[in-house]
């Protein structure tokens, strides 16, 4: 099992890290102080996810502070069809928090299996905004929906109440996924999820498809697309401002 | 040679009856204003012809035991509706598919009320208007199921028949297709309703909320169509 532990405090300045701990091959880089919030990056020193890993993740804003989770790059899923490999990601962010949790797009090879399970609770006076991209594989090499399983169910508590709920279970083998009601022909989706802030009309990205919706409590939006740069693009562009007031 | 002929007495007086009634798309509850996304599906030429919508129709039905069809197995077993309710409003983003299952959910419980006695179903009303639930319509067919005593293959393969039948119809005004053409898809994927069925009683909890990401993007670019039929 490979654990990241962090918790972020704000110390009257600036948003500090103020615990921290993690076991190979993940690390944090040091974190880079914005005007406006800190940034934190997880790294792997291993090339992706290999089989029988297991990732514990645990993300922990304190009071009012702003900070942003990213990761490098891609997640890379490596073959892993005998014993799969998972993931547990728990998040939480207290009050007056400001939260972006924008995890590496996914990419998952042939005769990969993975599993993860993120549990997000927020304060009800908190922000947080959030994209996962998941995309059929490694396209370019011709390697589309090759992988066995990929499952991601991200559940959002809101005052400690279920209030969002994204459930994904994607087996190549039983359905065609690059049909209707899946990717719909494209090779990438990402879903973001928004809390407590305001994200005004969707810009125009040409190339994608975009829609928002309000969700139980927040807002979703969904995007397929033909790159995750592009949904990285525009996430960027839907969430500028999210650490101003 | 003597032919012997053998009378299969159908249950009738029991829930059948009742249940075809209660999805029958002629029961005032609205449902026909309701196409579940596929009015975007027709719009964006996606859904064009009988080989496209029998493509919806197989990605549908797979999708089925997860959500709509999970939930109501799940309440016919006798799961706890307030768990499900909150599931439910949860992984029902798109805001169109969410308040029209509210609305649906409501106008059945009136109707259904008015026709006869069913313990869980006023359980269910109770907590929709204490605001415990939000109400959900598939919630309340299976809670109704269990109230009438239907057995459960028989009663979610005619929820997921209705299901179907209702989206086929809404192709066929919107495409159009011919009618011909919409019952053969119709009939093909009906085969399907069986295994889904099984899927759907034995899901797991954890599983409830599965989507495909398209349905639930075509969903929510309906609340932006241009011109717009149908509420969802």
């Amino acid at each position: 099992m490979s654990e990241l532990y962090l918790r972020a405090e704000n110390n009257g300045e600036r948003t500090v890290i103020s615990d921290s701990r993690f076991t190979s091959p993940i690390k944090i880089a040091k974190p880079f102080y914005r005007n406006e919030y800190t940034e934190v990056m997880m790294m792997t020193a291993s090339a992706g996810i290999l089989e029988g890993d297991w990732y514990d993740i645990g993300i922990n804003a304190g009071k009012d502070t702003a900070l942003k989770f990213t990761g490098q790059s891609y997640t890379k899923i490596f073959k892993s069809e005998n014993r799969g490999a998972s993931q547990r990601v728990d998040i939480s962010a207290e009050e007056g928090t400001k939260l972006l949790y924008m995890p590496c797009p996914v990419i998952p090879f042939g005769h990969s299996v993975f599993n993860s399970q993120t549990e997000i609770h927020l304060a009800e006076n908190s922000r947080f905004a959030m994209c996962d991209i998941i995309s059929c594989g490694r396209a370019a090499m011709k390697e589309s929906f090759q992988f066995d399983l990929y499952r991601s169910r991200t559940a959002v508590y809101i005052g400690e109440k279920l209030k969002f709920l994204d459930n994904v279970r994607l087996v190549p083998s039983e359905a065609e996924l690059s049909g209707i009601g899946f990717f719909e022909k494209h090779t990438h989706m990402g879903m973001i999820y928004v809390y407590g802030f305001d994200i005004g009309e969707l810009p125009e990205c040409d190339g994608i498809e975009a829609a928002a919706t309000t969700a139980e409590m927040g807002i979703c939006i969904r995007i397929s697309a033909y790159s995750a740069d592009e949904i990285v693009h525009f996430s960027e562009k839907v969430l500028n401002g999210f650490f101003k007031k | 040679m003597n032919t012997v002929i053998t009378m299969n007495t159908m249950n009738i007086d029991g829930g059948i009856l009742k249940l075809m009634q209660a999805l029958d798309s002629l029961f005032p509850i609205g449902a026909f204003t309701l196409s579940n996304g596929m009015e975007t599906y027709t719009q964006k030429e996606i859904v064009t012809d009988g080989a496209s919508l029998s493509a919806f129709l197989d990605a549908y039905l797979y999708t089925l035991p997860y959500n709509d069809g999970g939930f109501a197995a799940k309440a016919a077993l006798g799961e706890d509706h307030r768990m499900l309710d909150k599931l439910c409003a949860a992984s029902k983003s798109p805001y169109e598919l969410r308040n029209g299952s509210s609305k649906l959910c409501t106008r059945f419980i009136k109707a259904e009320q008015a026709l006869g006695n069913y313990s869980g179903l006023k359980k269910y009303a109770e907590d929709i208007s204490a605001g415990v639930c939000g109400g959900y319509h598939c919630i309340a067919v299976g809670i109704f199921m269990r109230d009438i005593g239907i057995d459960m293959n028989e009663g979610l393969g005619m929820y997921f028949y209705s299901l179907l039948s209702s989206l086929v119809n809404h192709a066929v005004k919107l495409v159009p297709l011919r009618q011909l053409d919409g019952q053969k898809s119709l009939s093909e994927s009906m085969e399907k309703i069986p295994c889904a069925v099984q899927k759907a009683i034995a899901s797991e909890i954890y599983d409830l909320g599965i989507s495909g990401g398209g349905f639930d993007l075509r969903s929510m670019q309906h609340e932006k169509l241009y011109s717009r039929i149908y509420i969802s």
